[in-house]
């Protein structure tokens, strides 16, 4: 479960985020929708630990994970987060970039770190790209490369970042279906998004941000539909 | 031809310098007509030859010397400093008309420029530690030793012949002082040297005179009639006793000189001119191109341990500057300024000699660490050039994954920044290796410094040149080859 209470953030004499407040249920799939610039982007480093904010807490199964400037990167696995732009290790494989921080930073060994990365890029359907480098992907495997990697830690909470902007509709397809796995199999999921039929698909709650704030909540249809 | 018809002719009317015969020499002519006399000479060289008082003036026997010769020419005396290894070279291609600085007669320097007759008589002086009882000053006892002394002087002429490992100096003071941090066995050098410079050491001892040696004014080859009045002139000087006064005005005068007068007239003076066509140049063979594959070694050596230490370190004042708390990458700025806006000639100087007293070292050791450390600091910036190209979304990557940033540099930036810094790194590595001839200054012979050996040896600057050249790009080259291959991964 993910909890974020009245989180404020400033940046430039100007509130970014100003108390946002919304909770996520294990397994559920919550959609973070609004115009670009509303704050989006920055909820979720800050949920991700990549960014401090102000005031507010931030709790995932209950235990705080951060208060405030404290970020700490014990913490920090336990959310994953999956950027717009995917951020791909460049010089490394698509497997490669799978099976860094489950190998270094969960400290598992070469063989099971493979082996879960081998599952998992079969699972998104670019098994046949490992052994590519990120530079000779297309946008949508780059894309699918980057969520298994994400996932590769087993992380309690998943933040994706307008997870659609690079895929066709056919491959947007099998992304939504991979998420309602996820979702299934217990993960928390945040997707960030202005894609509404994406969001319909996949969300089964929605939060409208505007200005920094948490103006609507409710259904996918319910906040996007009033708007 | 018409040149050697003309020698023809005066020797047939039998005119009265036939050793001087080098057809029609205006030498004279010219200084007059310019009512100047240049002579060259090297300040480095100091006390009691040259050297220059705060307010600019020169002091030294051999200002009072060029001043009583230029009187007796009916000319002006005019000092010229050149760098005292290329003295000779400056001579030919015309910047003085006079060589006249402790130059000392020795068989590489007869034939490729003419002497006058000698204006003084010194002797090899052996200095060594307090103490030193596993040799005697004579040329047997030297072989094998290590012995400091100056390069292009008489004294390294001797050390050859003995068979001493020689050490060779730029200046006159660091043999004495590197003899008495006991990095040499001993200093061979002229006794107005040791006297001036030995003394200022507690430790150090004249052990004995190994053999003398004379100091005489050396004019170009064919400038015959300058030689011949500038040989008059020394002649009348010594007659006088005008020069034994100059030395005596300088404090360097003593029984040896007794010599000078029976150096001279006429036999005597010519004979120094004489041996001019009787001794040849050494030629340039196979035995000078072991020697420049050994300096080339060198090279290579001081080059590649020394990138080995600029490397990394670089590395690390790279990483404090972009991702160190603000003091450590203060300190890692400081470090580049400091060691990029100064010479690294000056910096080689301070490692090697200044800290001498506190840190000891051998040269090539310092050689190594000295070029290492300055060029660390042109690593940092190629390293910072090569982290900065990397996309910020990386490290971020990274960190969302929940890695340390120790563990995101390790493993995610700097695999990237070297990618972006190893062409200027190449090039770094090259300027490294040029750059190593610098070292020379503290005693390591590597290839330039054997390449200005053997151009004085072999009076010859052109075959050296080539060689030396070569066997740079040779090292260089390949190097590039595979750097290129390495990006092109």
């Amino acid at each position: 479960m993910l909890e974020i209470d009245r989180v404020r953030k400033r940046r430039n004499e100007r509130w970014v985020l100003d108390g946002v407040t919304f909770r996520v249920g294990e397994g559920v799939i919550y959609a973070l929708l609004g115009e670009s610039g509303t704050g989006k982007s920055t909820l979720l480093r800050c949920v991700a630990g990549l960014e401090t904010f102000d005031e507010g807490v931030v709790r995932v199964g209950g235990s705080a994970l951060f208060e405030s400037h404290k970020l700490q990167d014990a913490v920090r696995r336990r959310v994953g987060l999956v950027f717009q732009q995917h951020h791909l290790f460049a010089h490394m494989t698509a497997i490669q970039n799978v099976m860094e921080a489950p190998v270094q930073v969960a400290k598992l060994s070469i063989e099971e770190a493979k082996k879960r990365a081998e599952k998992l890029l079969d699972k998104l359907g670019v098994a046949h790209r490992r052994d590519a480098k990120p530079s000779e992907l297309s946008g949508g495997e780059a894309q699918r490369v980057a969520i298994a990697r994400a996932m590769a830690m087993e992380p309690a909470v998943l933040l994706l970042d307008e997870p659609t902007s690079a895929l066709d509709p056919a491959r947007r397809k099998g992304v939504t279906e991979l998420l309602l796995d996820l979702a299934k199999g217990g993960t928390t999921l945040v997707v960030a998004t202005h894609d509404l039929p994406f969001a319909r698909d996949v969300a089964s709650r929605a939060g409208m941000l505007e200005n920094g704030s948490l103006v609507r909540e409710g259904t996918v249809e319910e906040v996007a539909g009033t708007g | 031809m018409l040149r050697r018809l003309y020698v023809l002719v005066i020797a047939i009317l039998g005119i009265a310098t036939p050793t001087y015969a080098a057809a029609a020499d205006e030498s004279l002519a010219a200084v007059k007509s310019r009512g100047v006399l240049k002579w060259g000479g090297d300040l480095q060289g100091g006390e009691p030859y040259v050297s220059q008082k705060p307010d600019g003036t020169l002091v030294g026997f051999e200002v009072d010397l060029a001043r009583a010769i230029a009187k007796r020419l009916g000319v002006r005396d005019e000092f010229v400093q050149n760098d005292w290894s290329t003295l000779v070279a400056s001579l030919e291609r015309g910047t003085f008309d006079i060589v006249l600085n402790g130059f000392e007669i020795t068989r590489e320097r007869v034939g490729r420029v003419l002497f006058s007759r000698p204006y003084y008589v010194f002797a090899e002086r052996l200095t060594v530690r307090k103490g030193e009882n596993r040799f005697k000053p004579t040329l047997p006892d030297l072989h094998g030793r290590r012995v400091g002394t100056l390069a292009s002087s008489l004294a390294y002429d001797t050390l050859s012949e003995a068979g001493a490992e020689i050490v060779l100096y730029e200046g006159q003071e660091e043999p004495y002082a590197d003899l008495a941090q006991g990095r040499t066995d001993a200093v061979l050098l002229d006794d107005i040297i040791a006297q001036r410079y030995a003394s200022r050491h507690e430790g150090l001892v004249t052990l004995g005179d190994v053999r003398e040696g004379v100091y005489a004014i050396a004019s170009r080859r064919d400038d015959a009639q300058l030689m011949v009045a500038i040989d008059e002139a020394l002649g009348e000087l010594v007659r006088t006793g005008e020069l034994r006064k100059i030395l005596a005005k300088a404090g360097i005068d003593d029984a040896r000189e007794e010599k000078l007068e029976s150096y001279g007239h006429p036999a005597g003076g010519s004979k120094s001119i004489g041996e001019a066509s009787a001794e040849g140049p050494q030629k340039f063979g196979a035995h000078h191109f072991v020697l420049f594959l050994q300096g080339a070694g060198v090279t290579l050596v001081v080059s590649l341990f020394a990138m080995a230490i600029a490397f990394p370190f670089g590395l690390l004042l790279a990483l404090a500057r972009t991702h160190g708390a603000s003091w450590v990458a203060r300190i890692a700025t400081t470090y580049v300024e400091l060691y990029r806006g100064t010479p690294v000639l000056l910096q080689l100087y301070v490692l090697y000699y200044g800290l001498a007293p506190i840190v000891k070292m051998g040269a090539l050791t310092a050689a190594i660490v000295g070029l290492g450390m300055n060029y660390a600091a042109y690593e940092c910036e190629t390293h910072r050039a090569g982290i900065l190209a990397v996309p910020s979304g990386q490290m971020e990557a990274a960190r969302a994954l929940g890695m340390g940033i120790p563990l995101a540099l390790r493993r995610i930036i700097v695999p990237q920044a070297l990618r972006h810094a190893l062409p200027n790194v190449t090039s770094d590595f090259i300027a490294l290796l040029k750059d190593s001839s610098l070292v020379s200054v503290i005693t390591v012979v590597e290839l330039t410094k054997r390449m200005t050996i053997a151009s004085v040896d072999t009076r010859d600057w052109l075959v050296p040149g080539a060689l030396c050249a070569g066997l740079y790009l040779v090292m260089s080259v390949p190097l590039a080859r595979i750097a290129r291959s390495l990006e092109a991964r």
